[in-house]
């Protein structure tokens, strides 16, 4: 039997943390009486079975992927761009699924066409990204990518700001916001369905590249001197994480922060190498935003956006760790 | 075909995209296997760009490069990573791994793309350290390390790779007398381990310390190569460095000097 060390104990221990919030937050709410659900309700109340079964569970299983990917996806974009400042949507990809959401706003209506456009105009925002990248005369992959998104999530973003001013400010510009400010209250199965397809191949592919991500955040002559193709390989990983994230910001709306700031806590509890802390960041990532979409459905009688929960608490958590840990380059 | 050559350059034409100007045009050499030789030339010449058309990175306009007798687009990315490997001048290493975990990419030609280092190749981690005395250095984080360190660190990246061919950017640049000689002494030990050791340098010193074999860059073209001391002549020297300078032999080694316009 091996010897397991620090990494091993913190893994063990981020497992059955995972495990327990999401056991017990199907029981956290505001039915029959806010917070608590007692567990033996389950098997009396029909209506606890199915409040349980068809809303909290999907509910549940959509924050846990949100969680993972955002996070996930945060991890190699930060590595893949060299730079401990990037974040899952900002290749266009936040500001597009927006841009789709505000039109299916204003001129459908229907949920259906809601997801279907925001996740269009997302993918739209990381191939316009990626071509104008392509195009561009001067500067290095990295450098020339970063430029594109933000070129592109600026054209997005004055889209829907055309897209706003148009809006009914009585029944459709309230929803734009919302939307803009993130949450899961419409999970249903269904939709929890319609993200796999996105989700499983590319948390699958980032996890199995989890160590050769360490080389592709190496300077480019140095990744290819060690058998890489780093621009093929980057853009892989790229697409993969991408493409989860996008499915999934088309069904949570722009949930910020957990893409930046769990990369970071997970590379203080286990070091730069992505072997370790990818994994580490997908299970904090899962941790984290159920537990902020238990405050969101239950703490008050309406829902918090879960956007701005995120946000408040990753901002909190990132000022904690600023001032009570040394801070190491690079993290 | 010449049967020690490990690299041969044939008519070589080089320029990048954005630009007109050729930085090699018709450049021919050849390095033979188990020596070490040492890249010469003023600065901006080309040296690093040709280790960059060396190692694969750079495709070029026109001309043959062969390593090991096969062009080099003849050799997968994995082959050729198991072939030749680079130590940069410069490396920027954006996230703090540990010396361990950064040594072990060097590992990578022989792990899959989707695996991760197994405990083979992290006992040829420990045994490389080990050669160049690092391991009280295991766990300490790349960005904490002083010039020499992390250029010996950077060289054990290379080791632990294995290549036939380690091909070193100014390995002694910027490195003070006692680290710069440590690194001439680890360069001298890899060809002693049957490596071909091919560095460049901006110093003749350095060249005619450890070099075998030197190639001599002039402009767009090779000046001259071959055994280190026909190729770094006064004549040479003076010619692609645009200063009188003199190759002399004091005590059976060679140094150069300026050579005094009055003297």
């Amino acid at each position: 039997m091996k010897h397991l060390d620090r990494r091993g104990y913190l893994f063990i221990l981020l497992g059955v943390t995972l495990l327990a919030v999401f056991l017990a937050s199907l029981f956290v709410g505001r039915y029959p009486r806010p917070y608590w659900m007692p567990i033996r309700l389950l098997g009396e109340d029909a209506l606890a079975r199915r409040l349980v079964l068809s809303l909290r569970l999907p509910r549940l299983c959509l924050s846990l992927l949100l969680g993972v990917t955002l996070a996930a996806t945060g991890a190699v974009m930060q590595m893949i761009f060299r730079n401990p400042l990037v974040e899952p949507g900002f290749l266009g990809v936040s500001q597009g699924a927006t841009f789709g959401a505000a039109l299916s706003i204003l001129w459908i209506g229907s949920a259906w066409s809601m997801h279907t456009l925001a996740i269009f105009f997302a993918m739209a925002g990381l191939f316009a990204s990626y071509i104008l990248a392509q195009r561009m005369r001067f500067g290095g992959w990295v450098l020339r990518l970063v430029l594109a998104g933000i070129v592109v999530s600026a054209l997005f973003s004055a889209g829907t700001g055309i897209l706003k001013t148009m809006a009914d400010p009585l029944t459709q510009l309230p929803e734009i916001t919302f939307w803009l400010l993130g949450g899961l209250w419409s999970a249903t199965w269904e939709k929890t369905l319609h993200v796999l397809p996105f989700v499983i191949p590319g948390l699958t592919l980032v996890f199995l590249l989890r160590w050769r991500l360490n080389l592709l955040s190496l300077d480019d002559e140095t990744a290819w001197s060690l058998g890489a193709a780093p621009a093929r390989e980057r853009s892989l990983l790229l697409f993969g994480g991408v493409a989860a994230t996008a499915s999934l910001t088309s069904v949570a709306g722009i949930v910020g922060w957990v893409g930046l700031i769990i990369p970071h806590l997970s590379r203080r509890l286990f070091g730069a190498d992505s072997r370790y802390n990818l994994p580490g960041a997908m299970l904090l990532g899962g941790i984290f935003t159920i537990l902020c979409d238990d405050i969101a459905r239950s703490l008050m009688a309406g829902e918090i956006p879960l956007g701005i929960l995120t946000s408040l608490l990753g901002a909190a958590t990132f000022i904690a760790l600023m001032i009570t840990i040394k801070r190491k380059p690079g993290l | 075909m010449n049967e020690h050559a490990l690299i041969t350059i044939d008519d070589l034409r080089f320029r990048y995209e954005t630009s007109q100007a050729w930085i090699f045009n018709n450049l021919t050499a050849m390095i033979s296997a188990s020596e070490i030789t040492a890249i010469l030339g003023p600065n901006g010449v080309g040296k690093t760009t040709l280790l960059h058309i060396l190692i694969g990175l750079l495709p070029f306009q026109s001309g043959l490069v062969q390593l090991a007798n096969h062009p080099l687009d003849s050799y997968s990315r994995r082959e050729m990573s198991r072939l030749i490997g680079l130590v940069p001048q410069l490396e920027r290493i954006p996230f703090p791994f540990s010396v361990h975990e950064y040594v072990s990419m060097g590992r990578a030609p022989y792990i899959g793309m989707l695996g991760t280092p197994k405990s083979e190749d992290q006992r040829r981690v420990d045994q490389v350290l080990e050669i160049l005395d690092l391991q009280n250095l295991r766990a300490r984080s790349v960005d904490e390390l002083s010039g020499g360190e992390s250029q010996l660190v950077r060289i054990a990246r290379a080791m632990v790779q294995e290549p036939r061919v380690l091909l070193l950017d100014e390995p002694t640049a910027h490195l003070d007398l006692g680290n710069k000689h440590r690194i001439l002494e680890v360069l001298q030990s890899l060809v002693d381990d049957r490596t071909s050791v091919i560095f460049t340098t901006h110093d003749p010193d350095a060249a005619f310390a450890i070099a075998g074999q030197a190639l001599l860059i002039h402009e767009t073209s090779a000046l001259a190569f071959g055994p280190v001391e026909n190729v770094l002549t006064s004549k040479n020297l003076s010619h692609a460095y645009r200063l009188p300078v003199e190759v002399r032999r004091v005590d059976g080694r060679f140094i150069v000097m300026r050579k005094e316009e009055n003297g």
